[in-house]
């Protein structure tokens, strides 16, 4: 019921010419159609469609007390408690973030790892007493705010040879742009980052047993990739939601259609971009890369860059330092407010300025347009 | 009863004898004539309890008793869909305005929300009407979550919707979210399945409190530095920085074992709770709510309910978990404070309120009279007082969940709903000023066994310490999951999690043959 307020609340938004025709699937669900926000990527088979459904209700299922929730210690029952915004895989607002937790020597570092680890979850299950504290040295506190997971499959279809072709490094063009991809090993081999704030993640199926363990408290089996957690410490028998559910789910997040573009011709849209590569916010924010089969209009470049203040203190993990973040992707930027990794930035003219360090440049430049620039930049990103 | 004319039915026209000589002289502008209309010219009335006002008003007071017939029109029939107050009106002498009636007839009929009633003034000759507001269209809609109360004056819808989005936006840093927070906004945790309604478990969060004695009853009222019982989720930063530059790097507050040494520090978790309704509590007397008292349980029927009240005891709790609030002002400054770290000015504080003592124990960080003020570097009040008195109204009329309607299963557990003994406490009406509440609760505290007792105590009188106040049932099929804090999933394992005053109930409920355990739940489902 709520799901289906949530759809047409995003056709009343805005989604211009999206015909909101439902396809039932196998199990009598409604989906959005191909195109539509919140529906797949392109038609499925109906046996794909049920497969697919199958996994949209796992994650928007909500897991209680029976079921596995909490390690004990988890922030959310659902994907979807997070994962909604404007409708079911979308983002959330500033009240869902989750919190991080650390200590640099009150800034003059180094950084290090507190016992207990960098997430610090919000609650337990009902019965149980307390929360989960961090150790009173912790002295930087960092928060995560929830990105829209719309179109993921195609960022995880895109080679990593294709995302190592923009890295560099050294700056070796003199453009203030230091790209740098995440290089995670895996199993004992080197692979692509390419999900979450920290690029800290390679695939979705990966992304799935991490999130569902360390959101949910959820365990799942263990594939010996490092993101599950197989067993934890509450009396419901591990794993708690299956491998067959892990690969519904996933199945699920790989054909999560991309946000369509408005696709307005308006001049001031036209003007926004023309805007957006002259101050160069396409260096980082690559309007497209090449996908397994078509280019991927994600306007990201997969890598990390260091767009907060000199004096920023915030977590490290190896290979992706304080401040660094992933680009991240501006498709469907107008539905996912708040902005940057913890939601600091209300609008997209704030984000803009929240911009430093790398992102400084741009975000000066946009400080010298002229007030119809700027709104124009501003409605060509609103129409991404 | 003979029905009237179905469409247009042109009511008995009485002409109008009322007028003073010199407002009929001949040759008078029009634009001098005393002018009659309605106040608006579209209404919208809801299937539910109460009339909806509809005002017709002069431009200045009536001379002599002033007759106005008026034509009804639309859609809906009368006396099948609605009826009137009166067939025409009648402004007393001296007067300048008088209100009509609509009562929307509570049936079974989905297709109401097509329908609409027409009513049309006939003013007789020297008497202007002004604008376009000689008629007025009245919309006749199905009853939804989210609906004010009938019987708002277009003043008071006003700020019912001004309200609501008061109670939807999103607070950042920059508006006084903070220093510590749960929520960005009041739909944060009211949300399901619309504004105003509860949520799942992942927006519960903790209460906690200390205790400097050996029994429960010597405890505290909170742990520094939180603002109350509630404990925060985040925290922006604001107290590490000299600048009054916002940041969320701020880290949120432990939750320590001990305070000061050695106290222990008790903790508990608290599930959203709706608010559809809840406004009607305050319209309920304290007597009403007395009256079901019985703390000794003198009747031996087992069961204890006793009001929270103030020290005093002429304060008589209503609003939640424990009843350990009696205003809506009070669980609306309360909650901005200690969940967002929005800080306001009290409105009406105790003026405001008829039988409301100060009470340290109450989940706000201030006395009702006093301002609320937090240390972010933000202005207090962070919400003004217009944006506060629409947050209340809104607060005050959002309507109950849509009166039920039962099928014959519903029907056969509303019956086993008595037999089980349920509504011993789950009382299915109370009346008020604004008519009965049928909110399926006695507003009084009840033990719900150890299993459930929390030790924190909400409000003055000892009980709350271990008990909880009877939670309203109405709706209650959209707001799981259940109990204080949320940790039955299901309705029936919320029976089931019945202990204390409730056990014999769940023991009879356990009794009960699985046909008569499916059709009590299917009446819950229905309310």
């Amino acid at each position: 019921m709520s799901t289906r307020i949530l759809r047409s609340f995003a056709v009343l938004l805005g989604s211009a010419g999206i015909c909101a025709a439902a396809t039932v699937g196998g199990g009598g669900t409604e989906a959005p159609a191909p195109g539509e926000l919140g529906g797949p990527t392109t038609a499925l088979s109906p046996t794909e469609m049920g497969t697919w459904l199958a996994g949209e209700a796992q994650f928007d299922r909500a897991f209680h007390i029976a079921d596995g929730v909490g390690t004990p210690e988890f922030n959310a029952e659902s994907c979807r408690a997070c994962h909604r915004d404007p409708v079911l895989g979308g983002a959330g607002g500033l009240e869902l973030n989750v919190s991080r937790f650390g200590f640099d020597n009150g800034g003059l570092g180094p950084f290090q790892d507190l016992p207990g680890g960098q997430g610090l979850s919000k609650l337990r299950p009902p019965m149980i007493n307390d929360r989960e504290n961090y150790p009173v040295q912790a002295d930087v506190f960092e928060q995560r705010q929830t990105p829209s997971l719309f179109g993921l499959g195609l960022l995880e279809s895109i080679s990593e040879a294709n995302i190592l072709a923009n890295e560099d490094p050294g700056d070796s063009n003199g453009d203030g742009i230091f790209g740098v991809a995440r290089v995670l090993m895996i199993d004992g081999l080197p692979e692509v980052g390419r999900f979450g704030w920290k690029s800290q993640v390679p695939t979705l199926e990966d992304f799935v047993r991490d999130a569902m363990a360390g959101e949910a408290g959820i365990t799942t089996p263990s594939v010996g990739r490092g993101f599950a957690l197989s067993v934890d410490a509450d009396s419901v028998a591990d794993p708690e939601f299956s491998e067959a559910e892990v690969d519904e789910m996933a199945f699920y997040l790989e054909n999560l259609g991309p946000p369509l573009r408005v696709g307005s011709v308006a001049p001031e849209v036209v003007q926004g971009e023309i805007l957006f590569t002259a101050l160069l916010c396409s260096t980082c924010h690559i309007p497209n890369i090449n996908g397994a089969v078509d280019p991927v209009f994600a306007y990201t470049d997969l890598l990390l860059h260091d767009v907060m203040p000199t004096d920023y203190r915030g977590m490290e993990e190896p290979g992706a330092g304080n401040g660094m973040f992933r680009t991240p992707p501006l498709w469907g930027i107008r539905h996912s407010a708040p902005y940057m990794h913890d939601g600091r930035a209300r609008g997209l003219r704030e984000a803009i300025l929240a911009h430093e360090s790398e992102g400084q440049a741009s975000s000066d430049a946009f400080v010298l347009l002229s007030e119809s620039e700027q709104s124009a930049l501003i409605a060509f990103l609103r129409d991404l | 009863m003979i029905r009237p004319l179905i469409i247009a039915a042109c009511l008995a026209i009485q002409l109008a004898p009322a007028l003073a000589a010199d407002d009929l002289k001949p040759g008078k502008r029009v634009g001098r004539l005393p002018a009659i209309s309605f106040e608006v010219a579209e209404l919208s009335a809801t299937e539910r309890p109460g009339a909806t006002h509809v005002k017709v008003k002069l431009s200045k007071p009536a001379k002599r008793d002033l007759r106005v017939p008026f034509t009804v029109g639309g859609t809906a029939t009368r006396d099948e869909d609605y009826t009137l107050s009166q067939d025409s009106i009648l402004i007393p002498k001296g007067r300048s305005s008088v209100t009509i009636l609509v009562d929307i007839i509570e049936d079974d009929d989905s297709g109401d929300d097509r329908e609409f009633i027409e009513l049309t003034l006939n003013p007789p000759p020297g008497l202007a009407i002004t604008g376009s507001f000689g008629r007025v269209r009245i919309k006749v809609l199905n009853p939804k979550l989210g609906d004010p109360i009938n019987g708002l004056t277009p003043a008071q819808f006003a700020s019912f919707k001004r309200g609501e989005k008061v109670f939807n936006k999103r607070f950042s840093p920059e508006e006084g979210l903070g220093p510590f927070y749960n929520a960005t906004s009041c739909a944060s945790c009211h949300s399901t399945p619309v504004p105003g309604g509860g949520s799942g478990l992942y927006r519960n969060f903790y209460l906690a409190v200390y205790q400097f004695g050996p029994t429960p009853a010597s405890q505290s009222s909170s742990i520094p530095p939180f603002l109350s019982q509630v404990v925060p989720a985040y925290g922006s930063g604001a107290e590490h920085t000299t600048t009054t530059e916002f940041t969320l790097e701020g880290g949120r507050p432990l939750l320590p074992e001990t305070v000061f040494g050695s106290f222990p520090v008790l903790s508990a978790q608290r599930n959203s709770i709706p608010v559809f309704g809840v406004g009607l509590f305050e319209n309920i007397s304290d007597s009403t709510i007395l009256s079901n008292a019985d703390p000794s349980d003198t009747n031996g029927d087992g069961i204890s309910g006793v009001a929270n009240t103030s020290l005093t005891g002429t304060a008589i709790g209503r609003l939640g978990l424990k009843a350990q609030a009696n205003n809506i002002e009070l669980f609306t400054r309360g909650p901005l404070q200690n969940q967002m770290g929005v800080t306001t000015d009290p409105f009406d504080g105790l003026s405001g309120i008829a039988s409301m003592a100060r009470s340290p124990l109450l989940q706000v960080a201030a006395d009702p009279n006093d301002p609320t003020t937090d240390a972010d570097p933000v202005p207090d009040p962070e919400m003004n007082s217009q944006d506060l008195g629409d947050l209340i109204a809104f607060g005050k009329f959002l309507a109950p969940p849509p009166p039920p309607k039962f099928d014959q299963d519903g029907l056969a557990g509303r019956v086993l709903f008595r037999q089980v003994r349920c509504n011993d406490c789950h009382i299915p009406s109370l009346p008020s000023s604004r008519g009965p509440v049928n909110a399926y609760t006695d507003l009084l505290l009840h033990d719900m066994g150890p299993a459930l007792a929390d030790n924190i105590q909400l409000g003055e009188v000892p009980e709350s310490i271990a008990e909880f106040r009877t939670q309203p049932l109405w709706g209650i099929s959209n707001f799981g999951p259940y109990l204080h804090d949320g940790r039955a999933a299901t309705l029936e394992s919320a029976i089931l999690l019945h202990g204390g005053e409730a056990e014999t109930s769940r023991d009879l409920y356990i009794a009960l043959s699985p046909s008569d355990q499916s059709d009590l739940l299917a009446f819950l489902e229905q309310l």
